[in-house]
């Protein structure tokens, strides 16, 4: 293993009854990186995010964290461990406010709700939340707020590597545009690791130093976004030319 | 000492048709909670409240109660119907405590309805057509009891062939299996959770009915038989009709055996006891389908 | 440092003030027995529905049991006392070790196998029902009058009077555990539970630990109160395992709003009013009037407003707060 490598996947194989949603997958991801992880529908994208963070338990394979093997363990420890993680489908606190939603994320690293709600502001205030929405409940702002505050909630943690499940579905273009700076801004300043999980082409291919593709399960291809968008074998997956 | 076997077959006979009956209990629950994942904690009042209502018109008209299910399962249809629009609707999408929350609430209305009405007095049907015993070798066979397993048992059946063979029950099962899907294809969601609450509460009419052949009405046996429903949903999941009723059986076996072997109050404690161990021991396996 | 010393005496005045509120009403009331033994029990119903609200209105789990661990605990203290002339403080805490510690044999396998929403619900609805039948089966159906015994050593006195007063401290301490949890690192962690599991999981929440620790607050809250609701109940009983009754601290829970100090406060010395009233009125032609009415009650504000009556109180208070704090906060 190479002295940079943060997280290490190996071999890794998840089944549900008869389908067979990731076969023996190797994905490497180093320090500093922002890995785009793509595919088309049903790749296996979110299993292999769901497995990383402990909500699936792999049939085979394991899962490697600054050296130490995570495979297996409960979500809440392999967050503790550095992991940090977003929702394809945004899993707001809908009764609780904005800042209190993200506090909670800060209180695992302190256990002082004063200086974790300070913490919880920064974070808020350099991903360009708005100020005045601070004390808002959950279940009164929008769909990029919800996406905003799902984001600032797992940097609260102070992850080593942030894993984002399709954060840009369901945006508008000019939403995804403010995501991509955040997302760029966050990998640039914070020096947060992060691997992006995306069906968008577009957004993965403008923010990505280094692209996964991911097909029925199986590592199809790896690269950079260049390499990767002349890749006939990725263009066939995505546009489905195979002969049936 | 020991029971004598005579006493012990007739114990199992008991059990076994009580067991049929607690299967036509359950049966709407089960409706209920496996296509729209909907929590009724009040379905047992259901049938408590249905049971009195039973003891009332029986009594005043000098009918089998029986029969008076032809009043009183379209009535609890459209009860039910209501309940759906005005209470369970607008709870969908909001915290899973306040969904519970309200069926518990409406619970708490019949039960108190029950007391304030009918006091704490237990009721019984006096003039049941059926109350005659049949003489078998050792046993004694209860008529009520007979015609009420044979009554439950097809109605279980009907009801599981009315889902599986016809199109209403194909629609039925698209919409528990995927909501979304369900109402892409063009299915009424709405008119298919209204018609399955109103069925899940006509069936706690008919069950009532039935048990008032053999059995009393009291303000307490909606508790009892709203955890003893939910016991039989914990131990059979909600896998089809086969799981139903075989642990429908074995909840009215247990409870029957206990009730000869040791006493009332155990044979009252252990479906509870039982559904406690399986919660803790195969939770998932046990439920089929759980969020 | 000034603003802090003011932060400081308006939170100490929040949570002494009920009591500060409750010490006069024995005077107002001008010792009325019957009317002090009624603000006795509202105070008991608040403790308890506000310890309930640590399990259910912050950790969302609708617990359905508090009248498990209140009998048990209450049973305990009150056997000891009988039967052993073991003083009731003892008692107490003795009956609040018991019912933690059944909550956390409970609880333990229950969390442990992820067991939460109605699952929960019915296990603790069927953990009232299992204590109502093996204490029947194991003391009797017993029901009887407790032997009079007096003094501060008991715990009990001729007059309503000191009983009440010794309910106000039990209130202070129930409503100061519920705001220091509330501000602390495990307020916002159940409360996150409450919202969602599975993201509280993922942003490094022990789930489990947690919420066992919420129930085992709760249990051991009930389980100290115990005695003093027997007493103020006046008679001894296996009735005291009530299931009606555990819903009913749901009930109060819910219609003052979840996690809502205040508004559980207020619920519950509301429907007390209401019930007393109702009973006075109607008692003899409709019994039970009032538990329909605390049904419907709970429905309405399930389906129409589910932040209950903190919703109307929240703002009210935070007003007065800032206030009194002297401008922003």
């Amino acid at each position: 293993m190479k002295s940079d490598t943060l997280l290490e996947v190996r071999k890794l194989s998840k089944r549900f009854g008869g389908i067979v949603a990731l076969n023996s997958v190797d994905v490497e991801i180093r320090e500093g990186e922002l890995v785009g992880i793509v595919g088309p529908n049903g790749a296996g994208k979110t299993t292999l995010i769901n497995c990383i963070t402990g909500i699936y338990k792999p049939e085979a394979g394991k899962v490697v964290f600054l050296g130490e093997d995570i495979t297996g363990k409960a979500p809440h420890e392999i967050a503790l461990r550095g992991i940090a993680r977003t929702w394809q489908k945004v899993r707001p606190f809908l009764n609780m406010s904005v800042i209190d939603a993200v506090t909670t994320g800060a209180l695992l690293k302190t256990n002082e709700p004063a200086k974790a709600r300070r913490e919880a502001m920064e974070i808020l205030e350099f991903i360009g939340f708005p100020r005045s929405k601070f004390e808002t409940l959950g279940k009164n702002i929008t769909l990029i707020e919800h996406k905003l505050v799902d984001l600032a909630r797992a940097l609260a943690t102070k992850p080593k590597l942030l894993l984002l499940d399709e954060v840009v579905a369901g945006l508008r273009p000019s939403e995804i545009d403010v995501i991509t700076e955040v997302v760029k801004k966050v990998n640039k300043e914070m020096k947060i690791t992060l691997g992006v999980v995306e069906h968008v082409m577009r957004f993965v291919m403008s923010v990505s130093d280094r692209v996964i593709v991911l097909h029925e399960g199986m590592l199809l291809a790896e690269g950079s976004p260049s390499e990767i968008a002349y890749n006939p074998s990725v263009i066939e997956a995505y546009l489905g030319t195979k002969p049936i | 000492m020991f029971p004598s076997p005579g006493l012990m077959a007739q114990s199992l006979l008991d059990g076994i048709f009580l067991g049929f009956l607690y299967s036509l209990m359950a049966l709407g629950l089960s409706l209920v909670f496996g296509v729209m994942g909907i929590i009724n904690f009040a379905h047992g009042d259901f049938i408590m409240l249905g049971s009195y209502l039973v003891w009332l018109i029986a009594n005043s008209v000098r009918t089998d109660p029986s029969l008076v299910s032809i009043v009183t399962v379209p009535l609890f249809f459209v009860v039910g119907a209501a309940i759906y629009t005005i209470i369970i609707r607008p709870v969908f999408g909001k915290e899973p405590l306040i969904q519970i929350a309200v069926t518990v609430g409406v619970g708490y209305v019949l039960q108190n309805t029950a007391l304030m009405f009918f006091r704490a007095e237990p009721r019984a049907v006096q003039s049941t057509a059926l109350n005659l015993y049949i003489g078998l070798g050792p046993v004694n066979i209860h008529a009520a009891k007979l015609v009420t397993a044979l009554l439950s048992s097809v109605i279980v059946i009907g009801v599981h062939y009315l889902l599986t063979k016809t199109w209403v029950g194909l629609t039925i099962r698209a919409t528990a299996y995927d909501r979304e899907v369900a109402t892409l294809m063009g299915i009424n969601v709405n008119k298919v959770y209204l018609l399955v609450f109103g069925l899940g509460i006509a069936l706690t009419a008919l069950a009532a009915s039935l048990w008032m052949t053999f059995g009393q009405a009291n303000p307490y046996i909606g508790t009892s038989f709203g955890l003893l429903t939910w016991v039989i949903i914990a131990l059979g999941g909600l896998g089809g009709v086969s799981g139903l009723l075989a642990s429908s059986l074995i909840v009215g076996v247990m409870q029957s055996l206990t009730m000869t072997l040791a006493s009332p109050t155990i044979s009252l404690t252990v479906p509870y006891l039982v559904f406690l161990v399986v919660l803790w021991f195969r939770p998932q396996g046990l439920f089929g389908r759980r969020e | 440092m000034m603003m802090n010393i003011r932060k400081l005496l308006v939170s100490l005045l929040t949570i002494l003030l009920p009591m500060l509120a409750g010490l006069p009403i024995p005077y107002l009331l001008n010792f009325n027995q019957y009317y002090i033994l009624l603000a006795l029990q509202s105070v008991i119903i608040a403790s308890v529905a506000l310890a309930w609200n640590i399990i259910g209105g912050y950790a969302g789990q609708l617990d359905l049991a508090s009248f498990a661990y209140i009998g048990l605990g209450g049973i305990l203290a009150t056997e000891l006392m009988i039967n052993y002339n073991i003083t009731p403080w003892l008692g107490m805490l003795l009956g609040s070790g018991i019912s933690a510690a059944l909550a956390f044999i409970i609880g333990y396998p229950l969390f442990r196998f992820g067991i939460r929403g109605v699952w929960y619900a019915l296990s603790t609805a069927a953990l009232v029902v299992i204590l109502h039948e093996s204490v029947i089966m194991v003391l009797g159906p017993y029901d009887y009058y407790i032997p009079f015994v007096e003094g501060w050593y008991y715990l009990r006195f001729r007059t309503w009077d000191n009983l009440y007063y010794f309910s106000l401290f039990i209130l202070a301490g129930v409503i100061f555990l519920n705001l220091y949890i509330g501000r602390s690192r495990l307020g916002y962690y159940l409360r996150s539970i409450r919202e969602d599991e599975v993201a509280a999981e993922a942003v490094g929440i022990d789930v489990r630990k947690y919420k066992l620790l919420a129930l085992v607050i709760y249990a051991a809250i009930l389980g100290f109160i115990g005695y003093i609701y027997i007493v103020s109940q006046r008679t001894f009983s296996y009735k005291t395992f009530s299931g009606p009754q555990s819903v009913y601290i749901a009930i109060i829970g819910i219609v003052g709003g979840l996690g809502s100090v205040s508004g559980v406060m207020t619920a519950a010395i509301f429907l007390k009013i209401v019930e007393e009233y109702l009973r006075g009125f109607l008692g003899g032609v409709l019994p039970g009037l009032h538990l329909l009415l605390f049904g419907i009650l709970l429905i309405v504000v399930g389906v129409l407003r589910p932040g209950g009556l903190s919703t109307f109180i929240e703002p009210l208070l935070k007003r007065t707060k800032t206030r009194l704090m002297g401008g922003k906060v």
